[in-house]
């Protein structure tokens, strides 16, 4: 690690932690829209009164990635 | 001379009868039309696993309940699900994932992140426990097994992207077989229906299904009432 800086300064070094971090968020968020487009495919397939309280927990969810997306962003 | 007075009144009087007549066909044709059963709620209430629970792993006619392609007339006569004991597993997984990032007061692996990296990889870890708990817990609750009075229906989302949908018909059902095993199935009386059908009807098995012996049992009722059936429309 000390051999690294020398070669690449820690900012960028952290940087490039927080691009990985940025990365495997925005995955998550895919994951997180597939989510919400396979509970809709869900509640289509069977319906037993449940459906608005199930589709409100994926939103929320795909919200919740966005926001700490959006919170790794801008503070690391 | 024509009394037109009386003419008229003849014909009023024609035309009532008429309209009579008119009523009288429609009231016997209403009668004569099937008109859909409404279980009153003090029947269905009788019936041993009737409930209005929409988590419940066995559900005797249940309400409000529809699910693709069913037919018009068609009603959900038994609902079913994954017993609820056999979520032990994943529900442990679970909570070990969520008390793991306790561990890093006693085991500071991420140390060597600054301070506001290591809240974000905390943040991840439970978004990623998070997702977890949904694909369980939407596989279990949507995963069901349906016995309507024509059919039966294995859905299946084995993940979060792989839905199978197989069904067959009641009266295409040769043998139904079950199996109750394990200290699991027999402590919480849970198990498989193998359900076998005649043709090119793929065999569908009901997995880890409350009370076994009462699925095969309204199962053999539903085969037995639609052979009664059969032969009656074949002599009309």
């Amino acid at each position: 690690m000390l051999g690294l800086e020398t070669i690449i300064p820690e900012s960028t070094i952290w940087f490039l932690v927080k691009i990985l971090f940025l990365v495997g968020l925005l995955v998550y968020l895919v994951f997180a829209a597939v989510v919400v487009r396979q509970v809709h495919l869900m509640t289509s397939t069977l319906q037993v009164g449940v459906e608005l309280p199930v589709k409100s927990i994926a939103w929320i969810h795909m919200f919740v990635a966005i926001g700490v997306f959006l919170l790794a962003l801008l503070t690391l | 001379m024509v009394d037109l007075y009386v003419a008229q009144n003849k014909r009023n009087k024609q035309k009532e009868e008429h309209k009579e007549t008119v009523s009288d066909e429609l009231e016997q044709k209403d009668e004569q039309r099937p008109v859909a059963q409404v279980e009153p709620e003090s029947e269905l209430r009788k019936d041993p696993g009737h409930t209005h629970n929409p988590l419940a792993t066995y559900a005797y006619r249940p309400e409000n309940v529809c699910f693709v392609n069913q037919e018009p007339q068609e009603r959900v006569v038994l609902l079913l699900r994954r017993h609820l004991v056999t979520n032990i597993t994943w529900v442990l997984i679970a909570t070990g994932l969520a008390l793991a990032p306790l561990l890093f007061t006693w085991f500071p692996i991420l140390s060597f992140l600054p301070g506001r990296f290591q809240f974000i990889a905390v943040l991840f870890w439970y978004l990623i426990t998070t997702a977890f708990i949904l694909e369980e817990t939407l596989s279990w609750f949507f995963s069901v097994y349906i016995i309507t009075e024509k059919r039966v229906i294995d859905v299946d989302f084995h993940n979060i992207i792989h839905r199978e949908i197989s069904e067959a018909r009641i009266d295409k059902i040769q043998d139904v077989t079950r199996r109750v095993g394990g200290i699991g199935g027999t402590v919480f009386n849970y198990g498989d229906v193998q359900i076998q059908t005649a043709g090119a009807s793929p065999n569908i098995v009901f997995n880890l299904v409350p009370s076994p012996v009462r699925v095969s049992g309204v199962l053999q009722e539903l085969r037995t009432h639609t052979e009664h059936k059969v032969p009656q429309k074949e002599t009309s």
